[in-house]
Parts: C-alpha cells; sequence; structure tokens
C-alpha cells in the first residue's frame, strides 16, 4: 500500500499504477468545495463598508449580510453545489450564480439580493429565463 | 425593413438605425466585474448578463449609441457622470434582433432618442433605445413572460459578446481634440 501524500491529495503526479481510493477523493472533493464556499464569503466579508471597485450603486451591508446568511444556510444544507460566480447587481445589490447539469443539459440559477430588500431567482435553461421574487424579501 | 423602423418616426431627421450599423453598450468601469468566480469549472463572461438588462434610466427602451454617429471616446462619455469611466460593448442590432428571436420576442425596434451630448450637439441623434427590452416591462409583476423573455435576451447577447467586442475604458474625451463626430464610416 502507498502512503504517497499526492495520492491522498490528488496532486497531479505521474502515474503510480494505482487509483486513488474513494475516501481520498471524498476527503479531497469535501476540503475543495469548502474551500469555494470559503472563498464565496470571504468575498461578501471583502466588500462589507466599503464598495471597493464597485460603482455605485454598491451592494447595502444589509443586502451583503443577507447574502452571507443565506449562502451559509445553503452550503449547511447542500454543501457540494458550490456557487460558480458572485457578481454585483448594476442596480445595487449582489447576484450569486449556481450551474448544474441536469440530463445533460445546463442550468444555470441566479440569486439576486436586491437593496430593496427583495430576493429574485432567475433559472435559465435551453436559451429561455423563468423568474420569481421572493415576496417575504430578506430573512430576518 | 431597417432595425429602427417604426410608424410615426417622423419627428426626427435622424436616419433609423442599419441592421449591421455598430451600436455600443456603455459599462461602468468595475460593472459586472465578479466578486468571485469559479474557474475551474468555467471562463468568466467577458460582460455579465446583468448589464444588458434595462436600467431604471431605460424606461423607454435599453440605451444604446451609435458609432455612426458619435465617436467611441464621446459614446464612453456621460456628460452628467462626468467623473465616471465607461468601457463599451459593441453590438450589431442583426444579432441583438436574431438573439430576441430565440426568446421569442418577434423584433426589436430601434428608436432614435436624444440624450444630453445630442440635445447639445444636435441632429442626427447618436442615442437611441431598443424599445422592447424596457424596464416598464422588465418591472410589470402582472405579465412575467415579458420579463422572463428580457432575462432570455440579455443572457443570449451576452453570451455572444466576445473579448473583441469590449473596449478597455475611455479617458474623458477632450473637446479641443476629440472629435464629437467619427471622421468616417
Amino acid at each position: 500500500m502507498t502512503t504517497d501524500s499526492s495520492i491522498a491529495t490528488l496532486e497531479p503526479g505521474p502515474a503510480r499504477g494505482i487509483e486513488a481510493a474513494p475516501d481520498a477523493i471524498a476527503t479531497s472533493s469535501r476540503a475543495d468545495h469548502a474551500a469555494v464556499w470559503d472563498q464565496c464569503i470571504d468575498a461578501l466579508l471583502g466588500i462589507w463598508n466599503t464598495s471597493g471597485s464597485i460603482p455605485e450603486p454598491a451592494p447595502s451591508n444589509a443586502t451583503i449580510d443577507a447574502a452571507i446568511r443565506i449562502l451559509r444556510e445553503m452550503r449547511r444544507i447542500d454543501p457540494t453545489n458550490t456557487p460558480i460566480c458572485i457578481v454585483p447587481a448594476p442596480d445595487g445589490g449582489i447576484i450569486v450564480e449556481w450551474r448544474n447539469d441536469l440530463n445533460g443539459t445546463e442550468s444555470i440559477q441566479t440569486v439576486a439580493f436586491l437593496n430593496d430588500g427583495t430576493i429574485e431567482i432567475v433559472t435559465y435553461r435551453d436559451g429561455f429565463a423563468e423568474s420569481r421574487t421572493l415576496e417575504e424579501g430578506f430573512p430576518t | 425593413m431597417s432595425a429602427g423602423e417604426e410608424d410615426g418616426a417622423s419627428s426626427t431627421k435622424t436616419p433609423t438605425v442599419d441592421p449591421d450599423e455598430i451600436l455600443v453598450r456603455q459599462i461602468k468601469v468595475g460593472g459586472g466585474r465578479p466578486l468571485f468566480f469559479d474557474e475551474t469549472r468555467a471562463a468568466p463572461p467577458f460582460v455579465d448578463r446583468s448589464l444588458f438588462l434595462p436600467s431604471p434610466n431605460d424606461v423607454d427602451g435599453l440605451s444604446l449609441i451609435r458609432l455612426r454617429y458619435r465617436s467611441d471616446v464621446w459614446a464612453a462619455f456621460r456628460s452628467n457622470t462626468s467623473d465616471q469611466r465607461y468601457r463599451l460593448a459593441r453590438l450589431l442590432p442583426s444579432a441583438l434582433i436574431e438573439c430576441a428571436r430565440s426568446v421569442g420576442i418577434e423584433w426589436l425596434h430601434f428608436s432614435p432618442s436624444p440624450d444630453e451630448l445630442d440635445r447639445e450637439h444636435g441632429e442626427p441623434w447618436a442615442h437611441c433605445n431598443v424599445q422592447e427590452i424596457n424596464r416598464k416591462d422588465y418591472e410589470n409583476k402582472s405579465d412575467r413572460t415579458a420579463k422572463d423573455r428580457i432575462l432570455a435576451w440579455a443572457n443570449a447577447v451576452s453570451t455572444s459578446v466576445t473579448l473583441a467586442d469590449v473596449s478597455s475604458p475611455f479617458p474623458p474625451p477632450d473637446p479641443a481634440h476629440d472629435r464629437y463626430r467619427p471622421a468616417a464610416e
């Protein structure tokens, strides 16, 4: 049995004639997903109290707070379903995007946390879009 | 029929929009720049789809500027927000119409409509609106289908934009050196 640490961490290396054990893959995958979630949260914390280079209207602190809280909850519920993108909304807010493969078709879902306190969810699939607004807005 | 042809467009001497002339959408510097993007899964878009959605100012339609009648350095300038720098995304009306049809919008009407610089420099106006991509429909809560079509259109347009279509930010124009009208088509 090999103890090569590069296999356990799935780092690239020469072929060794041995496949990484499923447990090693799962551990690495969990670590990768955790790192992505951390990057997402850090990106939002990075604009707290400072819009940085985001053009006005920048996301409000209430918007950033709501986005962080919901992302943390989504991370808890579905830790492997990580966002692919976070962008500021042009009219003030945060847009978080997920992409998934559904029966060979890519589905894009965006969740927009807007400065007016509303949350808007849009699903893009097969060239079309379907949107809905959460009437209850940000959770308190 | 030209891309801008419409009934009752007799109040202006500005020619209608040609399907193959170049239009630009102003993009605020920093606008749509991802705070986070997982590049291990996909390449980031050159322009985020949200930047092709009608803003609260686009009540009558998405604002675009015709490079036929305004030089690029002036097209990237707004006198009411003179400190804001803009990049320009180059678009063809014919391609925008194609995107529209792919999402169930039958046609796009490009109506010349003066902005502040047009009022200062006169006709032909460089600013135009894409009537069907307007904020009123986008915000219409009683008919969600119009909004969903606009969302799908913006997504289709953003995926069609390449790096070559997007300019670097322009400096503010210098009236002494930068021509307002393009030198030649």
